[in-house]
């Protein structure tokens, strides 16, 4: 099944090239210049992983994980950084974030990431139906 | 020395940080681009290999596209250059229209993600300041960011330069009147020392929604 994810960053151009590559990793990609739109996306769509820039406008990289998160305990998240520092990871991975990588982000490292937040969604999904299959049985009493 | 016996010594250096910081940023975000652009172009190679033809049009538009972000970077770096030198002049004359559209271009990343936008009203004619060139970049910075938080939403911050009967002055309007009017944002700039030191003065109109940066027109 093929990984879907949602590229958030207010540069287009690096939206589109990096959406392109990705797609040629059949990864379904879809993208948004802002952190408002993103969690308007989510709220409405379905994503293995969320790929964000730590600092945009109107709202920044760490504020739109903790809100995205708040709706969405399970969504992976994965934010893009110019400098890696170890505040700045301390803060995301505290935060909830699945990764903090500094740009420019290695593609192949990046799709590694976003099939491990794949499998991790398909676990999860997995457990829910086992525990709706175990409600049920408790329900007819086996 | 201790960041009591001057504030000027800290609160210049955190200016440099800060302006130093924002760009790189700015660079990094120019090499993440052609560094995708370069990884395009190494997956196109990979896939010619396997019998896709090359796609001529599409190699134009990424040559293109690093072009473009070779001529930004060359931007960023001559802004963090002249920013670098200001530093270098002694007390003069200083255009002070120049000034402001420099520091807007200087802290455009900065301005943008606080979602802040600036009108600027500049003179027909030069409006010149004595004074220091550096002091007066983070007197400008420091009203910019005390105005920035007194912004109401969907609205510009208007920046005019002018002069009156016996200083140029920098007008920042469409503030909010009410609580929100940066009043201790002003009295921070006071108390940082680059005002005195740079013989120039903040006037606050609350009622308004702005205030005025008022500079020395003649050497003191």
């Amino acid at each position: 099944m093929t990984e879907r994810v949602l590229l958030v960053d207010d540069e287009m151009e690096f939206l589109e090239i990096m959406s392109e590559r990705m797609q040629a990793r059949d990864i379904e990609v879809t993208t948004s210049t802002s952190a408002l739109e993103a969690m308007d996306l989510i709220a409405t769509e379905s994503y293995d992983a969320v790929i964000m820039d730590f600092m945009m406008p109107e709202m920044n990289g760490i504020e739109a994980l903790k809100a995205i998160k708040e709706k969405n305990p399970e969504m992976q998240i994965i934010l893009l950084t110019g400098h890696a520092t170890v505040e700045k990871t301390v803060e995301a991975m505290k935060a909830g974030a699945m990764d903090l990588l500094e740009k420019p982000a290695d593609l192949d490292a990046l799709s590694e990431k976003i099939k491990s937040a794949h499998n991790q969604k398909a676990l999860i999904v997995e457990k829910k139906n086992q525990e709706r299959v175990i409600e049920m049985l408790k329900k007819f009493g086996m | 020395m201790t960041k009591k016996d001057n504030p000027l010594a800290a609160s210049g250096a955190r200016f440099c940080g800060e302006m130093n910081a924002s760009i790189s940023h700015e660079i990094k975000n120019v090499m993440a681009v052609i560094n995708e652009n370069a990884g395009l172009l190494e997956d196109m190679v990979a896939l010619h290999r396997l019998g896709k033809p090359f796609d001529d049009a599409r190699i134009e538009k990424l040559a293109q596209s690093v072009a473009r972000q070779i001529a930004r970077a060359n931007d960023i770096i001559a802004v963090m250059n002249r920013f670098a030198h200001s530093a270098d002049h002694e007390w003069g004359p200083v255009d002070v229209g120049e000034t402001v559209q420099f520091m807007l271009d200087l802290t455009s990343r900065l301005v943008m993600l606080k979602g802040t936008h600036f009108d600027t009203v500049l003179p027909d004619k030069g409006v010149t300041a004595y004074t220091n060139r550096f002091y007066l970049q983070f007197a400008i910075w420091q009203c910019m960011q005390a105005a920035m938080n007194a912004g109401r939403p969907d609205q510009a911050i208007k920046m005019h330069v002018a002069k009156t009967e016996n200083s140029p002055i920098l007008q920042f309007s469409g503030m909010d009147t009410a609580e929100g009017f940066p009043l201790s944002a002003l009295a921070s700039i006071e108390s940082s020392g680059v005002l005195e030191l740079i013989g120039a003065r903040v006037v606050s109109h609350p009622e308004q929604g702005a205030f005025s940066l008022e500079l020395p027109g003649k050497y003191s």
